[in-house]
């Protein structure tokens, strides 16, 4: 018995080493993520979207902003598969140029969301009790603040200055909707680094003489990365809507940009004589939204099963 | 707790002001005026009598004091792209259609969402079932205006039932209004949907059901007595947001119907650079989203009694 102790215990040592070594919090959550079947083909549409959006000039079959005389309204053909619009562009090559616009204004906004909301809540949670205090409240008043009308109200006082111009009003829609945007992330970053800062690691790491720089760094900083990872996959998805919502109501990216906002605008009024060219960018819109959405709440039960 | 809600309701004040300020310095940062030369027919004495008039050659405070003084006695001064209307007569034109349409939306959202939950977790695992999970999760994902888009080139472009634009010319007059309804509502639908199946489920496993059964109940009893009645009450805590939601959240839909609501009238608003109704209007559904949030919160406390506010 004792014999044969000493020869398996190696074994299993080097068994349960090796799944240690496999089941760290990423692969772990990797695993989780990809047993999902709908947040897995949400992945797989997000790829593709950003790889469409990437290689749009090789991806599209036609310059987005090229005139097909003659053509206008089109219904598809073997030429172009989604027909032509109103004033005569092909439909499929808008739809893959305003994947391009979306996915800029997806990750754009939300790094500047990180960016204000991290530092805010961060500050909020280790700056002290007026610097909390101060930030939460500007928060709260934020957070108040109709998002929608303030986003509008941005985009039009923005677009009066002289980065107005800049890539078409692009700029503009990033800055008016991670300006707006940022509240939820500040929340839940001060959240959870003010829970964080009492576990018990915390406290064994400055019983050990860690510094409060290396207790930030390499504690709760690590530590807040999911919940920030879980709100940026909703950021994302939302931002592209907003930008959608805005360039519809005529105040965000300007053709000939391609935006599929701008795209359903223009669709619209041709939509008496042919559905494709407002249907194709709505679908468009409607298919990353759900897929963003899918991989979102995969990645929230990936990360953090105790919340199922 | 009443003492919590005072403190709430008095916290609205700040933030009203600080959305005022806000908004007010916003606006006047943007380059132009309504009385620019070229944005008005009036001739160059007229313009300048109506700057005059406007105070709008006095420093951005003293505008701003004006402005105040004004909608504290409950003017929000004239509009000023309409020449001859206030803004008080505009905005008496236009809040009935958003509010009717977001009540709409609620009630459309509160029966379909609760009978397509309920009937979902009754006969579980069956075609409605799914079809029910599967229009809760495409439905709570969709934007409202891609679902509105697609409506109305089936019902409104291909079969015909329904105008594309427009709203109700009179009380009877509801066929333009069922495809806004729908377009606004489904998302809170679907939502409905999964909270009512998920609860109902969850009541179906509790011992009292057993109880119930064990004594000799009939199944309708156990059904409409116990289970329905206890089901519900985390999907009457939601009507609330809902509601909340649908009532200032219809701008996109108001814009893609031409529905002369509060939120179309901001859009023209912004478009225009018409200072007195952005004012206006901004402060409208900010104090709507701030009453709104203190009723959600108030629902919660007297649905769920465990919930104390402090």
């Amino acid at each position: 018995m004792a014999q044969q102790q000493t020869v398996t215990t190696p074994a299993l040592l080097a068994e349960a080493e090796r799944q240690v070594r496999v089941r760290s919090l990423w692969g772990d959550a990797f695993r989780r993520l990809i047993r999902n079947r709908l947040a897995l083909a949400g992945g797989i549409v997000v790829l593709v979207f950003a790889a469409v959006a990437v290689l749009a000039p090789l991806a599209a079959p036609y310059d987005y902003a090229h005139i097909f005389t003659g053509k206008q309204l089109a219904p598809p053909s073997p030429s172009h598969w989604l027909g032509v619009d109103l004033v005569g562009r092909d439909t499929l090559s808008r739809v893959i140029y305003g994947a391009r616009t979306s996915l800029g204004v997806g990750l754009f906004t939300s790094a500047i969301v990180v960016v204000i909301g991290s530092v805010v809540g961060g500050v909020a949670a280790l700056g002290g009790k007026y610097a909390d205090n101060l930030l939460m409240r500007f928060t709260d008043m934020v957070y108040a603040f109709p998002d929608l009308l303030f986003i509008i109200l941005l985009q039009a006082v923005l677009s009066g200055t002289g980065l107005g111009n800049v890539m078409g009003g692009l700029l503009v829609v990033f800055l008016a909707i991670g300006m707006v945007n940022w509240v939820t992330l500040a929340r839940i970053v001060r959240g959870q680094m003010l829970s964080l800062r009492e576990r018990d690691y915390v406290l064994a790491a400055r019983a050990l003489g860690a510094t409060r720089r290396r207790i930030v760094v390499r504690h709760l900083l690590p530590n807040t990365l999911s919940p920030v990872i879980v709100v940026v996959t909703f950021a994302i998805p939302q931002a592209i809507f907003l930008e959608a919502a805005l360039s519809f109501i005529g105040v965000g990216v300007r053709p000939p940009t391609a935006s599929w906002g701008n795209m359903i605008y223009d669709g619209y009024a041709s939509i008496l004589a042919t559905p494709w060219p407002i249907l194709s960018p709505a679908l468009a819109l409607a298919v990353t939204f759900l897929a963003f959405t899918f991989l979102g709440d995969g990645l929230r039960d990936a990360l953090d099963p105790r919340t199922r | 707790m009443t003492g919590y809600f005072v403190r709430r309701f008095l916290w609205m004040i700040p933030v009203l002001l600080f959305i005022a300020i806000i908004t007010f310095s916003l606006m006047h940062l943007v380059p132009g005026g309504p009385f620019e030369p070229g944005e008005t027919k009036a001739s160059e004495p007229g313009r300048q009598a109506l700057i005059q008039k406007y105070h709008l050659n006095e420093p951005v405070y003293v505008q701003f004091f004006y402005w105040m003084r004004d909608v504290l006695h409950g003017d929000f001064g004239p509009d000023l792209v309409v020449q001859g209307t206030s803004v008080n007569r505009l905005l008496k034109q236009s809040w009935k259609p958003t509010i009717a349409l977001g009540l709409l939306a609620t009630i459309y959202a509160g029966t379909v969402g609760y009978l397509l939950g309920l009937l979902a977790s009754i006969k579980r695992n069956s075609l409605l079932d799914y079809f029910s999970v599967g229009f809760a999760t495409v439905g709570a994902a969709a934007p409202n205006f891609v679902l509105g888009i697609i409506l109305v080139v089936i019902f409104a472009v291909r079969l015909r039932w329904v105008p594309a634009i427009g709203w109700a010319t009179g009380p009877t007059d509801i066929r333009p209004v069922i495809l806004p309804v729908i377009a606004l509502g489904s998302l809170s639908a679907s939502y409905i949907a999964r909270v009512t199946r998920a609860s109902m489920l969850e009541v179906m496993h509790q011992d009292y059901i057993r109880t119930a059964r064990a004594k000799g109940l009939s199944e309708r009893v156990v059904l409409m007595r116990h289970i329905v009645r206890n089901g519900m009450i985390p999907v009457l805590t939601l009507l609330g947001p809902i509601a909340a939601a649908l009532l200032t959240g219809s701008f996109i839909i108001e814009q893609f119907f031409s529905i002369p609501g509060i939120g179309r009238a901001y859009v023209q608003a912004i478009i225009g650079r018409d200072y007195p109704m952005i004012m206006a209007t901004t402060l409208i559904y900010g104090a709507a989203i701030s009453v709104a949030n203190l009723v959600v919160d108030a629902t919660y406390a007297i649905f769920d009694p465990r919930i104390r506010y402090s």
